[in-house]
C-alpha cells in the first residue's frame, strides 16, 4: 500500500462522508426495490430482484470497502461499475432464472423504470468527483442501451414504423395503440429518451466536473500565493496584492524605512527556560510585532529567531514610510512589555529596536510556491547596525538620521534626542 | 503531496474553520459563471430541440405542413427558444446571478410541463390524447437533465428546489391526466409470476395507467435529485480540501526539500523541539553590479544552493536577499548533520553556478529550539538559538577575511570524526555581539 497521497487523493480520501452517503444511498434503493419487488411481483421474481440488487450490493461493498486505499483504484472502480450496470440490465432484459414463463417480451423493459434507474446509478457515480467514473459509467450504459437494442431488434416477431406503416392510422388513439403493442419497437423513444439523454446528462456530469477541477486548481494556485504573501504582508494588503497581481512589487530600487527588533539575550534565555515558555514566548513577541507592523502598513521581511526585520514604504507614499516605522516602533516599545510582563514579572526581555531610512533595492521574487520579499541595500544595513547600537543606549529605540530628517519637526524636537557615538550618526528617544 | 497522518487533519469538517475568504470570493464568482453556463446550454438544448422538431415535422408531413402546426406548439418552441435569452442577458448585468438562474430553472420546469400537459392552451391534435402515457415513455428524464445542467453554479439549494418543482408538477400533470382523460383506467396487477400475455396486453393499452411504474419513477427521481444534492456537496467540498492540501503542501516545500515534505506533512513533527542542530550560513560576494542584475543572480545562485541543499538533507530559511541560513538536524535528531553540513558547503563551492561559487560560509554547531513558531498571522519553521546568533557572526568573520567557509571547533569535532581533519585552526577570534572569543577554523574546500 502507498506511504504518501497526491493532492487529488487527499481530497479523495477526505470525501468519504459523500461517498458512504452515496454508497448508503445505492443499498437503500437496491432494498426498496427488492421490497417493492417481492410485494408487487410475488415472492419467484421478488426473489429474482432481490438476487440483483444483493449482486450489486456485493460488488458496491468490494467497491467501497476494499478498493478504496488501493493501487489503481480508479480502473478497479471502473471496472465495478460496468459489472453493475451489466447486473441490471440482465435483471431487465434477460429472463427470470426461475419460478416465471418467459412470456414477456424484452422490448417491454423500455417501459419500465430501467433507464431513470441508469441515470441514478450515474448520479451516485458523479458523487466521487472523478470524471473517469462518469465517463466510464456513462458508456457503459450506451453501449449496453445499442446491445438493449440488438437484442430486442433480433426477435422476429418485433414491428417497427416501416412494418406498421403508421400513417395509415387515422386517429390518434389507433396510432397510439398499434406503437404501444407488446411487439412494437419505438425507435424514437429508443433514440431520444435512451441515447441522446443518456449522452445529455453524462455530459453535463462531465462539464461540471471539468469546472470543479478547474476551479480546484485555479483556488490552489490562489492559496498558495496568499500563503506566500501572508508570510509578508498582512490580509488587506495581500488581497490588494493578488487582485494587482503584484505588478506593483516587482523588485526595484525605492526609498523605505525599515525596522529590525530584536530581543536582547533571549537566546541565551533561552537554553535554560522551559521549552514551552520559550515557544510561547516567541509566538507572542512575533504576534506583537506582526500586529503592529500590519496596523502600521509595513511588512514582515523576516523573523529569524527573535530577530524581525520590517518594511514601510513598499506600497502607498514613502513619505509616510517614515513616520509610520517610527510610529511602529513606539507601539511594539509600548505593547511588548504590557503583554509579557504577566509571564515574566519584572524580568520581561528588552527590546532592542533600530529604524532607518533609505535606498533599498525591494520587491516581490519568484512565483507562486517560491515567491519572496527581497530587501537588501543601505536601509536594511543601516537598521542592523542601529539594532546592534542599542546595547550601548538607555533606551530601546534608536533612530537613523535619515529618518530624522524625515519626521516632523516638532515631534522629534520633542521626543529625540542625538545618540553619543563614534561609528553611528543616530538619534535615541528622549528620556521623560 | 501530504502522508496519511497528514491526510487526518484533512478529515471531513476539519477544513471547515480553513475556507479562506479567496475561496470565498472563487465559490461566489464560480456561482456566477455557472448560473450563466447553466442558462446558456439549457437555451441551446431548447433551441436544438426546436429546430429538430421543425426539420421533423417538415420531413414527416411536408414542408406546407409545418404552417398548419397548432398555434400552441410553435409558441412552445419559440417560448422555449427565447425566453432564456433575456434571462441570460440581465444575468450576465445582475450582481445576484443565482437569483436569475432560479427563476430560468423554474420557467424552463414550467415550459416543459407545459410541453407535456398542455395545461394552459391544449392543441385540437392532442385534446382527446391520455397524456399520463408520459410515465411509460419516461419523459420524466427530460427534467432530469434540466436539473442536471442546473448543477453548474454548484448550489445545493438550487438543485433542491427545482427537484421539487419537477417532483411536484410531474405528479400533478400526470394526475391531471388522467383524471381529465375519459375512458382512464388503472393497471394494479398482477404483475408477478401470475401475467400472461393477455395481461401484458392490458398493461400496454394507451388508456390504461400503471400506477407502480409512475411510482417508482417518482421513487427513482427524488433518489436522483438526492445525488445531484450530494455531487454539489462534494465538488464543493473536493476544492476545499484540495486548496488546503495544496496551501499545506506549500508551506512544507518553502522550508523542506519535496522529499521531506512529503515525510512531515503531519503536525506532530513540526512541534517545536530542542535539538542538537548543526547551521550553515551562507552570503553571496558583493559584486559591483547594477542591484538589478546583482538581484537576478542572486536569486539563480539561491536555487543552486537549495538544490544542493536539499539534496543534502537540508532545510532552508526563507531566503529575503541577505544571508542564506541552512540547517542540519533540525527536524528530527541526526548524528551525521555535521557531516552532511560539510559535503553540502563543498558542493556549494564546488558544484554551483558563479553566483554560488563565490560565496562565505559559516558552520557551527549545538543545542536550538526547532519548530513551528510562527504568528498569528502565518506558519514558520524556524530555529532559535545562540548558535545561530553565532554562526551569523563566523560569516561576518569569514567575509572579513575573504575565506570560503570557516567552522566553530563544535562543528569540526562533530564533522571530522574519524577523519584527518582538512582544516586548519585560525585560534581565538572575538566575534562582534559574542562575549567570549570563539575558537574558529577554516575549512578546505
Amino acid at each position: 500500500m502507498s506511504d504518501t497521497y497526491s493532492l487529488s487523493d487527499v481530497a479523495h480520501a477526505s470525501g468519504q462522508f459523500e461517498s458512504r452517503a452515496a454508497f448508503l444511498g445505492r443499498l437503500a434503493l437496491a432494498l426498496a426495490l427488492s421490497l417493492y419487488g417481492i410485494g408487487r411481483l410475488g415472492l419467484a421474481l421478488g426473489a429474482s430482484i432481490a438476487i440483483a440488487a444483493g449482486v450489486f450490493v456485493l460488488l458496491d461493498l468490494y467497491r467501497f470497502g476494499w478498493l478504496q486505499d488501493r493501487r489503481h483504484a480508479a480502473i478497479g472502480e471502473a471496472v465495478v461499475i460496468i459489472l453493475q450496470i451489466a447486473v441490471v440490465f440482465a435483471f431487465f432484459v434477460l429472463p427470470p432464472p426461475f419460478g416465471v414463463q418467459s412470456t414477456v417480451a424484452a422490448r417491454v423493459a423500455f417501459d419500465t423504470p430501467l433507464f431513470l434507474l441508469l441515470m441514478c446509478l450515474l448520479a451516485s457515480n458523479a458523487v466521487a468527483a472523478r470524471p473517469i467514473l462518469v465517463w466510464v459509467n456513462g458508456l457503459a450504459v450506451l453501449g449496453l442501451w445499442v446491445a438493449m437494442w440488438r437484442y430486442v431488434i433480433d426477435d422476429t416477431r418485433m414491428l417497427t414504423s416501416e412494418t406498421l406503416r403508421l400513417s395509415h392510422y387515422k386517429t390518434l388513439l389507433s396510432l397510439l395503440t398499434a406503437t404501444n403493442d407488446v411487439n412494437y419497437f419505438n425507435f424514437g423513444l429508443w433514440w431520444k429518451g435512451g441515447m441522446m439523454s443518456c449522452v445529455l446528462i453524462t455530459g453535463a456530469f462531465g462539464l461540471a466536473l471539468f469546472r470543479t477541477r478547474r476551479l480546484a486548481n485555479a483556488g490552489a494556485r490562489q492559496e498558495v500565493r496568499r500563503q506566500s504573501l501572508a508570510a509578508f504582508f498582512s490580509p488587506q494588503l495581500v488581497d490588494v496584492i493578488l487582485r494587482e497581481r503584484n505588478d506593483g512589487l516587482a523588485p526595484r530600487e525605492q526609498t523605505v524605512a525599515v525596522l529590525d527588533c530584536d530581543l536582547v539575550g533571549f537566546t541565551r534565555l533561552a537554553e535554560v527556560l522551559p521549552l514551552e515558555k520559550v515557544t510561547e514566548t516567541l509566538r507572542l513577541y512575533r504576534t506583537v510585532v506582526e500586529d503592529e507592523v500590519f496596523n502600521h502598513g509595513g511588512a514582515i521581511l523576516s523573523h529569524i529567531g527573535d530577530g524581525s526585520i520590517a518594511l514601510f514604504g513598499l506600497t502607498g507614499s514613502s513619505e509616510r514610510a517614515g513616520p509610520g516605522a517610527f510610529a511602529c516602533a513606539l507601539a511594539i516599545a509600548r505593547k511588548w512589555p504590557a503583554s509579557a510582563e504577566p509571564k515574566f514579572g519584572a524580568d520581561v526581555p528588552q527590546l532592542a529596536i533600530g529604524v532607518d531610512f533609505g535606498p533599498a533595492f525591494v520587491g516581490l521574487a519568484g512565483t507562486d510556491r517560491t515567491l519572496s520579499l527581497l530587501a537588501t541595500g543601505p536601509a536594511v544595513a543601516g537598521a542592523s547596525k542601529l539594532q546592534q547600537e542599542t546595547r550601548a543606549s538607555r533606551t530601546q529605540i534608536l533612530i537613523g538620521e535619515r529618518l530624522r530628517t524625515v519626521l516632523d519637526d516638532a515631534m522629534s524636537d520633542a521626543m529625540l534626542e542625538p545618540f553619543a557615538s563614534e561609528s553611528i550618526q543616530a538619534w535615541q528617544l528622549r528620556l521623560q | 503531496m501530504v502522508t496519511r497522518a497528514g491526510m487526518a487533519r484533512l478529515a471531513p469538517g476539519a477544513n471547515d474553520g480553513r475556507q479562506s475568504a479567496g475561496l470565498d470570493a472563487a465559490f461566489s464568482e464560480e456561482a456566477r459563471r455557472g448560473a450563466l453556463l447553466a442558462i446558456a446550454v439549457y437555451a441551446s438544448w431548447s433551441a436544438a430541440l426546436a429546430v429538430s422538431g421543425i426539420l421533423s415535422a417538415i420531413a414527416m408531413s411536408g414542408f406546407p405542413a409545418f404552417f398548419k402546426l397548432p398555434a400552441s406548439l410553435v409558441l412552445q418552441g419559440v417560448g422555449a427558444v427565447l425566453v432564456p435569452i433575456p434571462i441570460y442577458v440581465a444575468a450576465l448585468q445582475s450582481k445576484t446571478p443565482l437569483a436569475w438562474c432560479f427563476l430560468s430553472m423554474f420557467l424552463d420546469i414550467l415550459i416543459w410541463a407545459q410541453g407535456k400537459f398542455f395545461w394552459f392552451s391544449m392543441p385540437a391534435f392532442y385534446s382527446h390524447a391520455p397524456l399520463f402515457l408520459e410515465v411509460r415513455y419516461g419523459d420524466v428524464v427530460s427534467f432530469m437533465i434540466l436539473l442536471t445542467i442546473y448543477i453548474l453554479p454548484l448550489s445545493r439549494s438550487l438543485v433542491a428546489w427545482g427537484g421539487a418543482a419537477v417532483l411536484l408538477v410531474w405528479t400533478a400533470g400526470i394526475i391531471h391526466a388522467y383524471t381529465s382523460y375519459r375512458g382512464a383506467a388503472l393497471y394494479w396487477g398482477p404483475l408477478g409470476s401470475s401475467m400472461d400475455r393477455r395481461d401484458l396486453h392490458v398493461m400496454m393499452n394507451p388508456e390504461v395507467l400503471v400506477p407502480d411504474f409512475f411510482f417508482l419513477q417518482l421513487l427513482l427521481v427524488a433518489a436522483y435529485i438526492g445525488f445531484l444534492a450530494l455531487s454539489i456537496r462534494r465538488a464543493r467540498r473536493y476544492v476545499i480540501d484540495r486548496v488546503a492540501a495544496e496551501a499545506d503542501s506549500a508551506f512544507l516545500e518553502r522550508f523542506f526539500s519535496p522529499d521531506i515534505a512529503r515525510r512531515v506533512g503531519d503536525a506532530e513533527s513540526l512541534e517545536p523541539a530542542r535539538r542538537q542542530v548543526v547551521i550553515l550560513f551562507a552570503r553571496f560576494r558583493d559584486e559591483t553590479c547594477p542591484p538589478a542584475e546583482q538581484l537576478s543572480r542572486m536569486q539563480s545562485g539561491f536555487a543552486d544552493v537549495e538544490r544542493i541543499v536539499f539534496s543534502h538533507g537540508g532545510i532552508l530559511d526563507r531566503f529575503t536577499g541577505g544571508p542564506i541560513m541552512a540547517t542540519f538536524g533540525s527536524l528530527r535528531d541526526d548524528a551525521n548533520a555535521a557531516e552532511r553540513a560539510l559535503l553540502c558547503s563543498r558542493a556549494i563551492l564546488n558544484d554551483a553556478s558563479a553566483a554560488a561559487r563565490g560565496m562565505s560560509m559559516a558552520l557551527h554547531a549545538g543545542a536550538a529550539i526547532c519548530g513551528d513558531v510562527g504568528g498569528t498571522q502565518s506558519r514558520l519553521f524556524s530555529v532559535v538559538g545562540d548558535v545561530v546568533n553565532t554562526t551569523r557572526r563566523i560569516l561576518d568573520a569569514a567575509q572579513s577575511r575573504g575565506r570560503s567557509i570557516l567552522a566553530s571547533r563544535e562543528f569540526i569535532e562533530q564533522a571530522f570524526r574519524d577523519d584527518a581533519i582538512a582544516a586548519d585552526c585560525l585560534g581565538q577570534v572575538a566575534l562582534r555581539g559574542r562575549e567570549a572569543p570563539v575558537e574558529i577554523w577554516g575549512v578546505l574546500a
